[in-house]
């Protein structure tokens, strides 16, 4: 989950940087395999991250300016949160995990992690489900998620808060 | 008396430290944390304190402030990032 997500940004990336793009120059540029390539790019066209258009003589890839409803907005908050933002991907490659694993894959302290994914409890982006003393999480809409995060690109200002934050917190880095 | 040099270094400490204001402030909107909202004061009064000290290039006509506005914002400044370490969630 975690490399396609990759792979679909990089994509993702190189069309928004070169509007018009053809498929062979991205091909080039990304030094993907053809049927891969192929793959990635009609998700993204059914995810509408992308449109496709025919000139003729290429087809040509351009990014979708897509506005964000209320739930993406939200979504997309978090994700600006380095700590919320592992978690989820550690949440997308590995449902059910319970707060000691995340903090583990993490590396974040546990009450971190569980102020962390209070929060994205309440949000209704995650949930959260008791088996005993142990409480499992599991993300609700995977496929929104992995969408924002591919258009997600941590801005510089992004940097200078959670750096602020974790400087303050004396979290790890991750 | 101060030189010059002396006012443009604390200028640029303000301006320094109104960005790091805006960034603790940034950082207090998306945690909501309460030590985060203590930083971002003491951020924003050590500012106002490098600010007051440096006024004498904008405004020479309004003389040097009362010597206890600087002692009192020192110990504001002081007494917030004190707080910001003691304060629990």
């Amino acid at each position: 989950m975690e490399f396609e997500l990759e792979t679909r940004r990089r994509i993702y990336e190189q069309i928004k940087k070169s509007p018009g793009i053809h498929f062979r120059e991205l091909e080039r540029r990304l030094q993907m395999v053809v049927g891969n390539l192929q793959y990635h790019l009609q998700y993204m066209e059914k995810k509408n991250l992308i449109r496709a258009l025919n000139d003729g003589d290429y087809v040509r890839y351009f990014v979708k300016d897509r506005s964000l409803n209320e739930t993406e907005r939200k979504i997309m908050s978090f994700l600006r949160r380095s700590g919320c933002r592992h978690i989820l991907l550690q949440l997308l490659n590995n449902p059910e995990m319970n707060n000691k694993e995340i903090s583990q894959a993490v590396g974040l302290s546990p009450s971190t992690v569980s102020w962390n994914l209070n929060k994205l409890v309440e949000a209704g982006i995650i949930k959260r489900e008791k088996t005993g003393r142990i409480s499992k999480f599991t993300v609700i809409d995977p496929s929104a998620i992995a969408e924002l995060l591919i258009c997600y690109k941590e801005s510089f200002l992004d940097t200078l808060v959670d750096g602020f934050i974790e400087m303050w917190e004396f979290k790890n880095s991750k | 008396m101060m030189t010059e040099p002396d006012q443009i270094i604390q200028l640029v400490s303000s301006l320094l430290a109104l960005i790091l204001f805006v960034i603790s402030h940034l950082a207090y909107r998306r945690e909501r944390r309460k030590k985060l909202f203590i930083l971002s004061l003491a951020f924003f009064f050590y500012s106002a304190m490098n600010f007051l000290d440096a006024a004498d290039i904008f405004f020479p006509q309004a003389g040097e402030y009362p010597e206890i506005w600087g002692s009192l914002l020192n110990f504001v400044v002081l007494a917030l990032f004190f707080l910001s370490m003691v304060t629990k969630e």
